[in-house]
């Protein structure tokens, strides 16, 4: 297990919203390996966001709870940390790009200052020191003008800068897990390459693990190892970049890769997943995918399906592929 | 920036003619002759009908307002019928007083209302933020005159712990600390009426501007930074609630400057406030003229001011 810097066991994490209790993340498991990079992928709602902040800790409260589970890293389980002990670890060994550069940064204070007042805060640098530094990282994240852009505030910046200057501010400390949280959505695709271009070169350089939350399978396959696909809370398949690209067992996942638009000649239709996530103040009693599924049994709709080891390191939470391994078994 | 403040300055000027035009037509245009007033009564009619001409009372009001600016520009605003002095002396008189109440209640409802916002959003929904918003709820609600003569009636009447109007002890002739000692004293109920009503409105503006921009991503980045929550709401937050907060106290600058013309009427607190007050009760023409001006003219050095401060605290705003 040396090799696991970051393992999530069974983590649920709950909404108290005024029609009742909304469970977000329900019973998430998986581990993070040292220097790889997990993707996490799912559509909108579906808890992935809310798995990277309750890492964090930073579900807000009061109405977010983590009512189970725990989250290893470094041998200390983040859940039982006191508030200074977790903020000792935010944004010094781990730390998070958000989706949205636009307003993740405080407007009313410079660049410079936003990426100190992390330096100062975990490494005790001061002075002149913390502003070389600061160049430093804008150079290391390929801002031009570093010695400019330092004394400059975040609305004089484009998009795909601002997105630069937060991974600046994430690596300052040097984090030893580092969580992007859809950070190339809320760019266009020519700013999407240079972005995942520039991480991808850091994740070389700088020996840190990732967490990438997308839901872009493009960006996937170009930057993870392991892929965790979330559907409605719960992970449902769990495998290597690779054998989840070969061989997708969930129909949710085989259905998410058929809805690319790479895959089509010009003129196609589109390819998409009937209907819609279900609502989380009526989850279905079974499989929280069955509604949607073309290819359901009878025992989909009673009962919701573990998440087991169908191949060696491949999970998947679907009766029809448990089936088919079962089969196979007894042939 | 100097520019800005030049060019805005500038901009006043035909603001403050455009104003002036309209109270002075306005107020020349109220049916009644306060001139009778100043005119012995025992003169006959055509001696009368000639003083009145000399003075200009039959003048247009084009005419009137000409002459009014005339003056105006050399100093000269005329002479208060009720006072039978120069307006200018009169109000220069009177200004005082006023400044000293509204800065202190300015002050002091500052100095207590952010910090309480602050509190009240950080804690929603909690008794405290309960407690200060039903409180702040009074405040807003609870008209000024009422509140006014609720506290005149316990703690001056009944309880005898302040005196009920002015703002010295009269007959007494004070000098030094002890006369400071007597306009405080005189200040309170006055001062705790407009503190209390100014607090009330921006305290529940500072929860509501904390609240939005407590919600804001960049509060979830400070924090994710591993900022302690004070940094986080006292640096992060504060700076950006500021922006708007500033406007709200500038702006009410503007309203206690005019003398919160309520609440110094019924204590009988010599400012603007009452000056403004008596003079249109009597139709002391140049009285009222001036003062509405005087109050024009703050309301628009307010709005400067705010402006000013908004490019101050945040500088996406750049006026070059």
């Amino acid at each position: 297990m040396d090799n696991i810097i970051l393992s999530v066991r069974r983590l649920v994490t709950e909404f108290k919203t005024s029609e009742g209790k909304v469970i977000a993340v329900n019973d998430v498991s998986f581990d993070v390996e040292k220097g790889k990079v997990l993707g996490i992928v799912g559509e909108s709602g579906c808890g992935k966001s809310v798995t990277s902040l309750s890492i964090m800790r930073l579900v807000p409260k009061p109405n977010g709870i983590i009512s189970n589970g725990q989250i290893i890293f470094d041998n200390k389980d983040l859940l039982k940390l006191d508030d200074k002990d977790i903020r000792s670890i935010r944004g010094n060994e781990i730390s998070m790009i958000f989706q949205e550069p636009m307003t993740a940064l405080n407007p009313v204070f410079t660049v410079g200052f936003q990426i100190s007042e992390a330096l100062e805060l975990h490494t005790g640098l001061k002075g002149e020191n913390v502003r070389k530094k600061c160049i430093e990282l804008l150079e290391i994240v390929k801002i031009p003008r570093a010695k400019k852009v330092i004394d400059e505030y975040p609305h004089q910046l484009s998009g795909g800068m601002r997105q630069r200057v937060m991974i600046a501010m994430a690596i300052s400390c040097n984090p030893k897990l580092l969580i992007a949280d859809e950070p190339t959505t809320a760019l266009d695709v020519t700013i999407q390459a240079q972005i995942l271009d520039l991480m991808k070169n850091l994740i070389d350089e700088l020996d840190m693990s990732i967490i990438f939350i997308t839901h872009d399978l493009g960006v996937i396959s170009e930057m993870a190892d392991m892929v965790v696909v979330m559907y409605a809370g719960k992970i449902v398949e769990e495998a290597s970049v690779e054998k989840i690209f070969e061989n997708p067992l969930h129909f949710y996942t085989k259905g998410l890769m058929n809805s690319r638009p790479s895959l089509l000649k010009k003129g196609d239709k589109l390819q998409c997943i009937q209907g819609m996530i279900p609502s989380p103040f009526n989850m279905p009693k079974g499989c929280a995918f069955e509604p949607r599924c073309n290819y359901s049994i009878d025992k989909c709709k009673v009962e919701m399906p573990d998440l087991l080891e169908c191949e060696k390191g491949h999970k998947v939470r679907c009766w029809v592929a448990h089936q088919k391994v079962g089969d196979n078994h007894e042939r | 920036m100097k520019q800005y403040i030049i060019r805005r300055l500038l901009l006043m000027i035909p603001v403050f003619i455009g104003i002036s035009i309209i109270t002075f037509a306005l107020i020349h245009s109220t049916p009644g002759d306060p001139y009778i007033m100043m005119i012995d009564g025992n003169l006959n009619v055509e001696d009368r009908e000639m003083m009145l001409r000399e003075i200009g009372y039959y003048d247009s009001i084009p005419v009137k307002y000409i002459k009014w600016v005339s003056r105006a520009v050399r100093g000269d605003l005329g002479y208060s019928i009720r006072y039978r002095e120069p307006v200018t002396d009169v109000m220069l008189r009177r200004i005082g007083n006023t400044l000293l109440l509204s800065f202190s209640a300015l002050l002091i409802s500052s100095i207590i209302a952010i910090p309480l916002g602050i509190i009240s959003a950080t804690k929603q929904y909690s008794i405290f933020d309960y407690i200060a918003t039903v409180i702040a709820l009074i405040g807003v609600s609870i008209p000024a005159f009422f509140f006014a003569l609720g506290l005149i009636k316990t703690l001056a009447v009944d309880l005898k712990l302040f005196p009920i109007s002015g703002i010295e002890t009269i007959g007494v002739n004070l000098t030094g600390f002890k006369k400071v000692l007597d306009i405080l004293h005189h200040m309170a109920l006055p001062l705790i009426v407009l503190t209390f009503m100014q607090t009330a409105s921006l305290m529940r503006y500072t929860r509501s501007a904390m609240l939005e921009v407590l919600q804001q991503d960049y509060i979830r980045t400070a924090r994710a930074k591993g900022l302690p929550e004070k940094a986080v709401i006292y640096k992060h937050a504060l700076r950006n609630a500021m922006i708007s907060i500033s406007t709200l106290i500038t702006i009410s600058l503007g309203y206690l400057l005019s003398g919160a013309v309520l609440t110094e009427t019924v204590f009988v607190w010599p400012g603007m406030g009452t000056l403004l007050y008596q003079a249109v009760s009597n139709r002391d023409y140049p009285l009222i003229t001036s003062g509405t001006l005087l109050i024009a003219l703050c309301v628009l050095f307010a709005n400067l001011l705010s402006d000013i401060l908004y490019a101050v605290i945040d500088p996406r705003i750049r006026y070059d």
